[in-house]
């Protein structure tokens, strides 16, 4: 039909009210959603705050290595585990903020909200424990001991503070063990070097698998709990 | 249309919240009545995958309550819902349909509706925290409809709702028993008697009364009281 007559027919006339629209949006089928599009949705919801800590952890990790570079492991070190902080406090967010329930019963649940948020902040994460590990010029065997572990320790901590304590004040707890790990970093670096001299890439390697084991089962502990709603009833 | 439960059980360590329950339910708004501690909020988590039974099962035209396309039909109003601080009105709904699949495009639309219905347009930009209990309250109720769900299942819909806004919400709810299931529990008698085509009375984790309620039967509010002494 001529463009312009299809104009005038719209300007001419009013579409008509909908009829049965409800019955028919219904016939629909669901929608799929695939997994990208669904990380990318809860990516927007993250705070920004969690985003900010990142960054500014990042910002400071790169002025370290660039201003203090002798002793900028050590600090690259204790900067770590307060990355894990990002982690944590999302991943507790829905039952503090009381959106379990709703989250609970929604088509894509808390467990899967849950999974996202820990997908998309465990990539940033990582990313940036790799980028502090360049910006130290470590190798491989000293970025595990001095870079991921910390950082793995510190989540697993925190993750155990928030299955075990349910109250307002876990993220504080957490917070404080994150601030605990980077503070006997700074206590212990000459007993903590020494160890890291004393052992082989085998043992950092196996120390590290260890502590992964650990972040691993508090992360997997964690999901579920999220598959029902249980703080309240208990 | 049929929501199907069956021998649903939830026990706890030294008590039955809900007790062997099996009900076919279908289209219309059925009211589910009981004292505090009866076992009705725990009885609708269930059907919402909630909670998990300690027995028995739910399914919504075969499809089981576990399932994600059961969640898909499924609108629910929890009898008290928080949200994240830095949402506003608006914000908050985007999240839910988000949550529910909806597109972006779709849910920007159905959103608009939804809080045009509830008359909460006004302050769809403002933080939720600056809100009344009410205008929360019919914040939840549009998120329920986000999808236009098969399954409507409200926990004390009305409450903290002025005298007109029930009224409103009310009439609401019995258009939407037309050609969905909508199961409604709540504490105020006549409510159930204006919209309800079935009642469900709960008493210690169990029914004490299901079916249609007319005058022949007598008033509900007295046979409650007699029930619950309230």
């Amino acid at each position: 039909m001529d463009r312009k007559l299809q104009d005038m027919l719209k300007s001419g006339f009013d579409a008509p009210e909908p009829v049965e629209k409800r019955a028919f949006i219904r016939t629909l089928p669901v929608q799929k959603v695939s997994n990208f599009k669904l990380l990318c949705t809860q990516a927007r919801y993250i705070r920004k705050s969690a985003w900010l800590l990142g960054a500014v952890l990042f910002i400071a990790a790169a002025l370290t290595a660039m201003v203090v570079s002798e002793s900028s492991m050590w600090i690259l070190s204790a900067l770590m585990p307060l990355l894990s902080l990002t982690v944590i406090s999302e991943s507790g967010r829905s039952e503090s903020c009381g959106m379990a329930e709703l989250e609970l019963s929604a088509r894509f649940n808390l467990k899967t909200v849950f999974l996202a948020r820990l997908i998309i902040l465990g990539a940033a994460d990582f990313i940036m424990l790799c980028a502090a590990s360049v910006f130290a010029g470590a190798g491989l065997s000293a970025s595990l001991i001095y870079i991921f572990c910390p950082y793995i320790l510190s989540a697993a901590a925190g993750l155990f503070i928030c299955r075990k304590i349910r109250s307002s004040g876990e993220m504080y707890l957490s917070a404080a063990a994150s601030f605990l790990t980077a503070g006997l970093e700074i206590i212990f670096r000459k007993n903590i070097f020494s160890f890291y001299l004393s052992c082989g890439e085998g043992e950092s390697f196996l120390i590290f698998s260890l502590m992964t084991a650990a972040l691993v089962y508090e992360g997997f502990k964690r999901i579920k709990e999220t598959e029902e709603l249980k703080w309240s009833l208990e | 249309m049929e929501l199907r439960i069956d021998r649903l059980t939830k026990r706890y360590k030294n008590k039955i919240a809900v007790d062997r329950i099996t009900l076919n339910l279908h289209e219309g708004v059925h009211g589910l009545l009981g004292a505090n501690g009866a076992g009705k909020t725990t009885l609708m988590r269930m059907l919402c995958g909630v909670i998990k039974p300690t027995e028995g099962t739910v399914s919504f035209e075969g499809t089981d309550v576990s399932e994600e396309n059961y969640r898909a039909v499924l609108g629910y109003l929890p009898q008290d819902f928080g949200y994240y601080p830095e949402f506003r009105g608006i914000d908050f709904l985007m999240y839910m349909a988000a949550l529910k699949g909806i597109s972006k495009e779709s849910a920007k639309r159905k959103c608009g509706e939804l809080i045009e219905l509830v008359g909460l347009k006004d302050v769809e930009k403002k933080k939720i925290k600056s809100y009344s209990g009410g205008m929360k309250q019919r914040l939840g109720i549009a998120q329920a409809l986000l999808n236009d769900p098969k399954l409507i299942i409200l926990d004390e819909p009305t409450a903290g709702l002025d005298p007109k806004e029930r009224v409103r919400f009310r009439n609401l709810i019995k258009d939407l028993g037309k050609d969905s299931i909508v199961l409604l529990s709540t504490h105020i008698v006549s409510d159930i008697e204006s919209i309800a085509d079935d009642v469900l009375i709960m008493k210690e984790g169990q029914f004490i009364y299901s079916g249609a309620w007319n005058d022949e039967k007598g008033s509900l509010e007295e046979f409650y009281m007699e029930e619950f002494g309230e």
